[in-house]
């Protein structure tokens, strides 16, 4: 980690704002796996909390510290810094610190209740949605100079990926429910990340019922090979993409 | 009195020339490499009645037909090889004994049922003891038979092809048999029964069975206990049949897309009780299930606990556990009658203000994502999203598509420890 980035990083720790997510993933995440009887429920509440708290919390925060840190980034770029290290460094700072609260806060928990498959693919992607969320919110923050348009687009970004996208998907599924169609949705479902994290996670937890007659065709599909480097390139492209136009943006801006 | 004292002197002494004379009778021929009598076939046609005939180590390649009641001991593991022709043992006589061969390679065929040993038809109290059965098309076929017993046999076949492939021990058309303590892998169906009544399957182990791991068909008043049925293609199937007692058996990792723990087709009047269900795709499914009544047992990690197909009614679910399964219940219908009472279910988010262990709020294991997938499978991929947790809470306090039939009235808040 380069000097900018450990400055933000430590910044970031010092706001306490990361510090007070980790604690409530923490709390969340040990209570969850102590007063469920069984780890399975368990389970499922870390998965509800990677799929819904983790992105929101993740888009939320990386919009609104860019904006904060918008003298900050002005003051840096009257030095002799490329604005393309700048920007990584911001990334570098943001993330990290995100997902080490991700990780002590509710990896630990479920790393010592779930020590296999199922424990590192929920971690893996906790850590993956936390790198998207980051990277999205970067571009809406680059992209809008106004905050309160910015964290409004970040909540409707979130919205849209755990709601919004489903609710689409569901009603296209019942209208051409006629039409084999079951390959194309899992398809389409993989497009969005929060999705793809729980396809994936509940291709572990479920598997009994994923291997019922409705998911002979998701089996066939979701568990081969083929499909998880398919997911792995869609979650490295949904980190990618989106980080690759903010820098983009940011390169030509006009920052005043 | 004088007279009764000598005839009981009588009925002694009788008694004593009886046990002297049947040990004379009833001799030992030995069969073995290198010595007079070689083949098993040879020792049958020289035996007598009740005579026993102990084949010592050796693969003997014939076909062996029994018509008299005999004692069959094999020592250190013989070997019977049919060399694909016929059925390799056939009984055809009353109490035929058989204890510790290893009995291969009966005939193959897609027309003819080929079996390592088949009891014929109108024989009875034949027991088949402590035998491994390999690379048979049926391991044991019991054709119209009686009294007999088949236990601790180790049953495999590595025939793949279905059409080859036949049953691991088939019976047809019996009564009083008793299926105890077999090991049974890789066949078609593990035990199949058809028009068997009055009999005992008891501590199998039946595993990885291309279709069913127990089989019934047309058999009424039996029972099975304690077997463990294991990752066959489909589970155990009832059909067809009545007063069938189902007790302490474990179904589990019975996976895949036509699977299940256990199949109830056309079932009236069984009990099933203290049974564990683990890991099947399916636990239960129950196709016209008729007063069936359901106690005691423990659903765990299923893909779905139950499914209860619209003809099934009148069935009673007392003081079962439901844990950690996707769905608890499901079904296609809307009004058929089911009694649900004193379960425990893990979904159960109700409250317990006057301490007595049952819930105070009804329970209504019935979901709305379990009905919305029964209609279209392919809703099953938006299980556990964000929308889907909203609907089904919507559908808690507002039901309109779940049935409300489907109730448990005095949900326990306690698991119960069977």
């Amino acid at each position: 980690m380069n000097n900018i980035a450990r400055i933000i990083f430590f910044d970031i720790l010092k706001s306490k704002i990361t510090f007070v997510y980790f604690i409530v993933l923490a709390l969340v995440s040990w209570i969850s796996f102590l007063l469920e009887e069984s780890l399975s429920k368990g389970l499922l509440t870390v998965t509800y909390i990677v799929l819904f708290s983790v992105p929101l919390m993740a888009l939320l925060y990386s919009t609104i510290y860019i904006y904060n840190s918008k003298e900050f980034i002005t003051l840096l770029l009257s030095q002799p810094i490329k604005r393309g290290k700048l920007w990584s460094s911001l990334y570098a700072g943001v993330s990290t610190s995100l997902c080490m609260a991700f990780l002590l806060g509710a990896g630990i928990p479920i790393l010592i209740y779930s020590f296999n498959g199922t424990g590192f693919l929920i971690i893996a992607m906790g850590v993956g949605i936390t790198l998207i969320s980051a990277s999205i919110a970067f571009l809406i923050a680059v992209m809008t100079d106004d905050k309160s348009v910015g964290i409004g687009l970040s909540i409707l970004c979130w919205l849209f990926f755990t709601l919004l996208y489903d609710a689409i998907m569901m009603f296209l599924l019942f209208q051409f429910s006629d039409y084999p169609i079951d390959i194309l949705t899992v398809l389409l479902l993989m497009l969005n990340p929060v999705d793809l994290a729980r396809l994936q996670i509940m291709m572990q937890l479920d598997v009994s019922a994923m291997l019922g007659y409705s998911g002979a065709v998701f089996t066939h599909f979701l568990g081969s090979t083929f499909s998880t480097i398919l997911s792995f390139i869609f979650l490295i492209a949904w980190i990618v993409i989106p980080y690759r136009i903010s820098l983009k943006i940011f390169g030509k801006k006009d920052i005043a | 009195m004088g007279r009764d004292q000598f005839l009981n002197a009588k009925r002694l002494l009788s008694l004593i020339a009886c046990s002297l004379i049947f040990p004379l009778t009833a001799g030992n021929i030995h069969v073995g490499k290198g010595l007079s009598i070689n083949t098993i076939t040879d020792a049958l046609q020289t035996a007598g009645a009740g005579d026993s005939i102990i084949v010592h180590p050796g693969t003997y390649r014939e076909v062996v037909v029994i018509s008299l009641p005999v004692v069959l001991m094999g020592i250190g593991d013989p070997v019977i090889d049919g060399n694909q022709q016929g059925d390799v043992v056939s009984v055809f006589a009353d109490s035929v004994f058989m204890e510790g061969f290893v009995i291969v390679n009966s005939g193959r065929s897609s027309l003819t049922d080929y079996a390592g040993l088949k009891i014929n038809k109108g024989y009875r109290g034949i027991v088949v003891n402590n035998n491994q059965f390999t690379d048979n098309s049926i391991g044991i076929f019991v054709q119209d038979a009686e009294d007999c017993r088949i236990t601790n046999n180790r049953i495999k076949t590595s025939i793949g092809e279905s059409s080859l492939m036949g049953n691991a021990i088939h019976c047809w058309k019996c009564k009083n048999l008793e299926i105890g303590k077999n090991h049974i892998r890789s066949h078609r169906d593990g035990i199949y029964l058809e028009f068997v009544s009055n009999s005992l399957v008891r501590d199998n182990d039946v595993a990885k069975c291309l279709r069913y791991g127990l089989h019934f068909m047309f058999s009424n008043e039996d029972e099975y206990l304690y077997n463990r049925f294991s990752e066959n293609g489909a589970g155990v199937a009832v059909m067809f049949s009545s007063r069938i007692n189902m007790l302490h058996n474990t179904f589990d990792n019975n996976k895949g897309g036509a699977s299940y723990g256990l199949l109830l087709k056309d079932i009236s009047h069984g009990n099933i009780a203290s049974n564990q269900f683990t890991g099947n795709t399916v636990g239960i499914l129950m196709d016209g299930g008729l007063s069936l009544s359901l106690q005691e047992n423990i659903f765990s990690g299923n893909g779905w606990a139950i499914r209860l197909m619209s003809s099934s009614t009148e069935n009673t679910f007392t003081m079962n556990n439901f844990l950690g399964n996707t769905f608890d219940i499901t079904t296609n219908g809307t009004s058929e009658k089911n009694f649900f009472s004193e379960n425990y279910w893990d979904k159960y988010r109700g409250y317990d203000l006057d301490r007595d262990g049952i819930g105070d709020v009804p329970y209504h294991p019935l979901s709305l994502f379990a009905v919305i997938s029964e209609y279209t499978p392919a809703a099953m991929l938006f299980f556990r999203s964000f929308l889907v947790d909203l609907l089904e809470q919507a559908e808690r306090i507002i039901p309109t598509v779940t049935p409300r039939n489907f109730v448990d009235d005095k949900p326990s808040m306690k698991p119960y420890t069977l």
